[in-house]
């Protein structure tokens, strides 16, 4: 940051506010559509759910995802009113770290026991384990919660099926976005299951990882559906033989845990992509050679020193020309040079968006 | 022969100075000088008006709301993309770049369909029977009532029967503007959409 004296200011101009590209609420997009694993059961349904806990009128409906989104508004909002959807930037991660999670450990079912904590400590070195044949079926439940968008699991799993089975057994991950119009039945509901298949590992040091986005339907939310008030996310995996046929194997569980939006991280990056107009956007020439730093102070300048970000410098002999907060033609230019150039900008980048939007957020 | 400019607040909310032929109604500035003819196509979108003020004395606000009328009849309506700094007195004959310092310009209503985000609704056959129509003018109604900007006013009036029924419409996080031009691609024998002058959105089939 340069200071420059106001006897060294040769002479200075207003320029005129650009305010064709504002945005003041910036809508950063995670996630358009699921990704990650495929699941292997997908099945969106709306139905209700009676005083008896019985579900009745079960309709089975083409799932619409909702589109993973961090909404910021800024406080200009109220006064011009723009929005504007804005990627994730690439490598940034947009999750909690597992220890840092507001949710108590996981639960097993049963009598099962072990090192649960050890799934969503963060370190890839701990495990739960647990041996298959010691249970008929297990369960590792996460407490419920609304704002689960997705799970990561890292693990080594060894099987092998006993000499007679009838039947195969089930290991998956499994997932429920459930929102409801009451908090106890009876209630209506809507309901999106995804399951994820665990393909077991060669060995029990073979560790492999997995991890997928999964949202609410479409349905669930209050802009659809007036009567969904309630929303709440469940994560689990099961270990379950069926026919009653016992399996061996050994399961390490490195990770497993949900993917939550990490609120503060995203608040940060959002507010970089708030554009507010210029206040006082002025061109001042300056005596000699300034360097094209971010920031000038003017000492002396009428009403107090000036202290402005730089948005362009030009230099012509013996001067530099130096455009505070917004920048206009280069000298010798008129204006409007400016404003073409932005108005085919604004379209381009109009068109692309509305070329890939089938890209980011899915075909419908 | 009078021409009239009305400057509102960038949500339209309240209306901030009204000229006559330039002069300010409530204390007689002569705040516009003149202004170029505005530029607008068929069937009413909005290109661009461009007004030739004294901004200390008018006070345009960056995308304020300008309704342009001439002989009470409204010609020009949008949001101010660039105008003078607050304190410009306007321009002599010598000052270089005297345009952009007495320039206001006015685009078309069109960008502020650019500047709201469609939402999550689900438009299937169960939302628009509850509606009560399946016509793509009522998906069209029924997204602009949802997501426009603050300032556009929307009226079903606006949004007759195409005569093309379609299922279903699921376009979250477009823009309000792609929406509408998706919409308008399904109707049979073409559609447009346009804000007029007066700031209302229309959808009508091309006839």
């Amino acid at each position: 940051m340069a200071t420059i004296p106001m006897s060294d200011v040769l002479d200075w101009r207003p320029l005129p506010i650009d305010a064709q590209d504002i945005v003041t609420k910036v809508r950063l997009l995670i996630s358009g559509r699921s990704s990650g694993a495929e699941p292997v059961l997908l099945e969106a349904s709306t139905g209700e759910m009676d005083i008896a806990s019985i579900l009745r009128n079960k309709l089975v409906v083409s799932h619409s995802f909702v589109p993973v989104v961090y909404s910021y508004t800024a406080a200009e909002h109220s006064t011009y009113g723009c929005e504007r959807l804005v990627d994730l930037p690439e490598g940034t991660n947009p999750f909690v770290a597992p220890q840092d999670l507001d949710l108590t450990d996981p639960e097993l079912s049963g009598s099962a026991s072990g090192a649960v904590e050890e799934v969503r400590d963060g370190d890839p070195e701990t495990y739960f384990e647990v041996t298959c044949e010691d249970y008929s079926n297990l369960l590792l439940s996460w407490p419920p919660t609304e704002g689960i968008v997705g799970f990561r699991a890292m693990y080594a799993f060894t099987r092998e099926d006993q000499a007679i089975t009838n039947g195969s057994w089930s290991a998956a991950f499994r997932m429920l976005h459930r929102s409801t119009s009451g908090l106890s039945p009876s209630w209506t509901q809507v309901v999106v299951g995804r399951e994820w298949d665990i393909p077991p590992t060669e060995t029990v040091e073979d560790l492999t990882e997995t991890w997928a986005v999964a949202n609410y339907d479409a349905r669930s939310l209050a802009v659809n559906n007036a009567s969904m008030l309630y929303r709440r996310a469940f994560l689990d995996m099961v270990l379950v033989p069926l026919s009653g046929a016992n399996f061996t194997g050994v399961m390490r569980l490195y990770h497993f845990y949900p993917l939550v939006l990490d609120t503060n991280a995203l608040e940060e990056v959002a507010k970089s992509f708030v554009r507010l107009p210029a206040v006082l956007p002025r061109r001042v020439a300056v005596k000699g050679y300034v360097a094209p730093e971010r920031e000038h102070t003017i000492t002396g300048w009428p009403g107090g020193d000036y202290t402005g970000r730089v948005a362009q410098v030009q230099y012509d002999l013996g001067r530099t020309i130096i455009d505070f907060e917004q920048a206009a033609a280069p000298v010798g230019l008129p204006f409007e040079s400016v404003e073409v150039e932005r108005a085919r900008a604004l379209r381009t980048e109009s068109a692309i968006s509305a070329a890939n939007y089938n890209v980011r957020i899915g075909g419908r | 022969m009078t021409w009239t400019v009305t400057v509102s607040d960038p949500l339209n909310d309240s209306v901030l100075v009204t000229c006559v032929n330039g002069v300010r109604a409530d204390n007689q500035a002569v705040a516009i000088r003149g202004f170029d003819p505005p530029v607008i196509v068929p069937p009413g979108i909005g290109k661009v008006l461009n007004l030739y003020v004294r901004q200390d004395l008018i006070s345009v606000p960056p995308r304020g709301i300008i309704q342009f009328s001439m002989d009470s009849t409204p010609v020009f309506w949008g949001p101010v993309v660039t105008c003078p700094p607050p304190d410009s007195p306007g321009a002599g004959p010598y000052d270089d770049d005297r345009d952009a310092l007495e320039r206001v310009s006015v685009v078309g209503g069109e960008q502020l369909l650019r500047d709201c985000i469609v939402g999550p609704r689900l438009l299937d056959r169960m939302a628009m029977i509850t509606i009560g129509s399946i016509d793509v003018a009522a998906y069209a109604h029924e997204l602009c009532d949802l997501y426009a900007h603050p300032a556009l006013t929307v009226d079903i009036a606006n949004f007759p029967d195409t005569d093309t029924d379609i299922d279903i419409f699921y376009r979250p996080e477009g823009t309000l503007y792609d929406a509408l031009q998706k919409l308008t691609e399904l109707v049979a024998g073409g559609a447009d959409f346009w804000v007029d002058a007066t700031g209302a959105v229309h959808f009508e089939a091309v006839s």
